[in-house]
């Protein structure tokens, strides 16, 4: 049994915090619900810039005190600007963990975010976006995302080159400190600890944390209005393929049921999809596809990337899959086995990584509004059954797919 | 944690580190074989019968070996570096026996010659996968430009030219020669009983055939004259560079503890001179510094990305850096906060049973003592800012370098 303890402090902080057996390491998550998705409009990529702008000094710190306080804690750190949220993350050495969540506290709640620093900031996210270019895998699936979720989740969480280059210093600040606060924020705290005196140690020092915006409003029956098809041209090698449809949100029943039909499509070597688009075929060197969870939405994303011959018979194969799963013709007892061994499997493994388990608890006080047990989860698992799945799988048929293909044009394209 | 060791009759070694506390075991083989011994015309051999392995035995076709790893929950996968090729399971303790059972018969693999010419088009697909990625180019420009002549210049996953042609004979001539059990180890680390896990060796590798192939170890060509070499790849957003002195090899760990200290101070990725440098004022996306340490070579490098109008500017401080860390030296401060940092990943890494798998089995293969992690973690805090100055000598050859993207400034 693991030992966990949650709390909601008044000022709306939701702090979760769990002993993982054994573990020599502590490690938190701090996520607030400001991503790109909360930036201004007119002010895409707020989020992105400050992801950078953040760690430049703190409180009394100056950037490099900052920097050089968490060096020598040995905080192995990063901060991760994603759509729906920013999360400020580290892990060390559980005894130093109540200095660096006080160096964390500090960022969240006294940023400097200095004019002098902000051209650089600026920069470095008009870099991020080049670099997301040179990656075009994960470019497809930002375009996807773009088509098929509804506002504002559908923004790429880099912003648009345009508005940050037209931003101001005082535009992003003033954003920064609207939504740096405890209101939706979740800290997930895991490792060689004392899940009680963690929970103290977060209240001290951020329960006199005030303001922050909460998590944006998302109507998910918009979900996959926009254009059911769309090919960008662009040049490389390969075509890559992205399509995706909706599934169920984190808090359903169901959601369980929804990450085991996920795992039939693409959960291993032995998974339809690998089979069928990579093995059988030999088509691609990367196909996946999983489930998605945002607050009040799920979704599939799948992803394939190949070289332009095979592109159309890839396209066709991928979703040829993506309608076999739910059209009733079920699951074997053998897929669904495989299945729920992946699912104990990770959930232990993952179990065994305090990094792992700081962000699990902090994102799933996001979603679901509570902690989630690994004990818990566990034997959610192990009562699903076959018939769970099938049933879940045949109500969540995709009525249409958003498809959105990247890379040269095709002869007879 | 304990450790132990044996080897079989035929030459395979077995290890591994137990973890009480542990709840999942990693296990698999280390076969000291890469693209460094490919050997004229079969540049990605290696990296190809990776692939093969998972394609099917004699008592397996490849549908029963990707399903039975699904069976097990097991996170599997494989990789082909210069130097070794690897293939691990991360399992519940249960699946243990079988993991090992599977595991061993995929490193005899039936290499049959209709899976052999389906999976060479998967092959062609990932070269062609990474032809879009200018950031893994950039490394494997740097090896061939750097070790040109050499077996480390050959890459890993070969050539069009090289895979295309390639016939099944060859990757089992390779095959029999490099994965005979002298070149071969199986370690495993977490939730693992040594006992068993050598009976499971002795029943399932002990008809191997022995021998043990050797290496070339030719000396790396000198530094000297190889100088800067440019990619031209004109629909890159992004330019990026490499610079590569000579480093430790595998087998000097006082040397490769001071050289980690040290390209941490150059380049950790926050914290460190290039981040101050060129990172935190925004003229390059990322700058990084670190070492490779390999059989009877090393490398020791230092790299940004940054937009191209801003390439010349970023090349200058990256090399005014280094210049200055060698000229000045480090601080006893900063050499502990490096060292700290360093240590603290170490811990974090150690943690989980896949983390101490491939560093206990990599040191093993190699022939070195096996490290604790509370050994390794005094190794890295033993670390002086003398020791790390020194270190820094090695920056005083002019490196041979690369620059990567759309052409011009």
């Amino acid at each position: 049994m693991t030992e966990i303890a949650a709390r909601r402090l008044p000022n709306g902080l939701h702090v979760a915090a769990e002993a993982v057996p054994g573990a020599r390491s502590g490690a938190f998550a701090l996520l607030v619900p400001c991503g790109a998705a909360a930036d201004p409009s007119g002010l895409s990529g707020a989020a992105a810039i400050l992801k950078d702008w953040m760690l430049r000094g703190a409180g009394d710190r100056d950037a490099r005190a900052l920097s050089e306080a968490m060096d020598s804690l040995g905080l192995d750190r990063g901060v991760s600007a994603g759509t729906e949220a920013v999360v400020f993350s580290g892990a060390l050495l559980a005894r130093d963990l109540p200095r660096a969540l006080a160096l964390a506290a500090d960022v969240l709640r006294r940023p400097r975010l200095p004019d002098e620093e902000f051209e650089a900031c600026r920069a470095l996210a008009l870099q991020a976006i080049d670099s997301l270019n040179d990656d075009p895998a994960s470019l497809c699936m930002v375009e996807t995302a773009r088509r098929f979720l509804p506002p504002p989740l559908h923004r790429p969480y880099c912003g648009e080159a345009g508005e940050i280059r037209a931003a101001s210093a005082a535009a992003v600040r003033d954003s920064a400190r609207a939504r740096l606060g405890p209101a939706g924020a979740c800290l997930g705290i895991a490792g060689g600890i004392d899940p009680a005196a963690a929970i103290r140690t977060a209240e001290d020092l951020l329960g006199g944390w005030a303001g922050g915006a909460g998590p944006v409003e998302v109507d998910p029956a918009a979900a996959g209005s926009g254009p059911a098809r769309d090919d960008v041209e662009r040049p490389g090698s390969q075509i890559q393929i992205g399509v995706a449809y909706r599934s169920v949100p984190a808090d359903s029943p169901d959601a369980d049921l929804a990450r085991l039909g996920a795992s039939v499509l693409s959960g291993g070597m032995g998974s339809r999809l690998f089979v069928e688009v990579r093995e059988k075929r030999g088509l691609v060197y990367s196909v996946r596809a999983s489930v998605r969870a945002y607050r009040g939405l799920g979704a599939v994303f799948a992803y394939a990337g190949t070289t332009p011959p095979r592109a159309a018979e890839t396209l066709e194969v991928l979703l040829a899959e993506l309608r076999r799963l739910h059209d009733g013709s079920g699951v074997t007892a053998e897929e669904f086995d495989r299945a729920k061994v992946k699912a104990r499997s990770s959930l232990v493994m993952d179990g065994e990584s305090p990094r792992a388990r700081a962000a699990a608890l902090a994102n799933d006080l996001f979603l679901r509004g509570r902690p989630r047990p690994l004990d818990e989860a566990l034997e959610a698992y192990a009562r699903s059954t076959r018939d769970d799945l099938q049933r879940h799988l045949a109500a969540c048929a995709p009525e249409a797919f958003t498809v959105l293909t990247l890379g040269p044009r095709r002869e007879g394209a | 944690m304990t450790f132990r060791e044996a080897a079989l009759p035929n030459g395979l070694r077995v290890v591994a580190e137990t973890d009480p506390s542990a709840r999942s075991a990693a296990v698999g083989f280390f076969t000291r074989t890469g693209a460094r011994d490919e050997g004229p015309g079969l540049d990605g051999v290696s990296h190809f019968l990776e692939h093969m392995c998972f394609k099917g035995t004699d008592r397996r076709d490849a549908a029963r070996i990707n399903t039975e790893l699904d069976e097990m929950g097991a996170r599997a996968n494989a990789f082909t570096s210069s130097e070794r090729t690897v293939y691990f399971a991360q399992v519940l303790p249960e699946f243990l026996p079988r993991a090992v059972d599977l595991l061993a018969d995929m490193m005899r693999p039936a290499l049959r010659s209709s899976d052999f010419d389906l999976e060479k088009n998967v092959i062609l697909e990932e070269i062609g996968m990474y032809d879009d990625r200018p950031d893994f180019l950039l490394f494997e420009a740097a090896m061939e430009h750097r070790f040109a002549g050499h077996p480390l210049a050959t890459r890993v996953l070969g050539l069009r030219e090289t895979i295309g042609p390639l016939p099944v004979e060859a990757m089992r001539a390779y095959h029999a020669e490099r994965y005979a059990a002298g070149n071969v180890l199986l370690g495993a680390a977490g939730a693992v009983d040594f006992d068993a896990l050598l009976d499971l060796a002795r029943r399932h590798c002990g008809a191997w055939s022995a021998g043990a192939p050797g290496r070339r170890r030719p000396a790396p060509p000198s530094l000297a004259g190889i100088g800067r070499r440019d990619v031209v790849r004109p629909t890159d957003r992004r330019a990026l560079y490499l610079a590569l002195w000579d480093g430790p090899a595998f087998a000097d760990l006082a040397g490769r503890a001071a050289a980690e200290v040290m390209a941490d101070v150059l380049g950790d990725e926050v914290g460190s001179r290039l981040y101050w440098a060129l990172v935190r004022p925004g003229i390059a996306e990322s700058a990084y510094a670190g070492i490779d340490a390999m059989d009877g070579a090393g490398i020791l490098y230092a790299g940004f990305a940054a937009p191209p109008e801003r390439f010349e500017e970023a090349r200058a401080i990256l090399h005014a850096e280094a210049d200055r860390l060698r000229r000045d030296g480090i601080s006893a401060e900063e050499a502990a906060r490096a060292a700290t940092k360093r240590a603290s990943r170490t811990v974090l890494r150690g943690e989980t049973p896949i983390g101490r798998f491939h560093t206990v089995g990599a040191e093993a293969l190699e022939g070195l003592p096996h490290r604790s992690i509370d050994d390794e973690i005094a190794r890295i805090l033993g670390v002086t800012a003398a020791a790390a100055a020194g270190a820094a000598a090695r920056l005083a050859e002019a490196p041979a370098t690369v620059a990567l993207g759309p052409a011009g400034a």
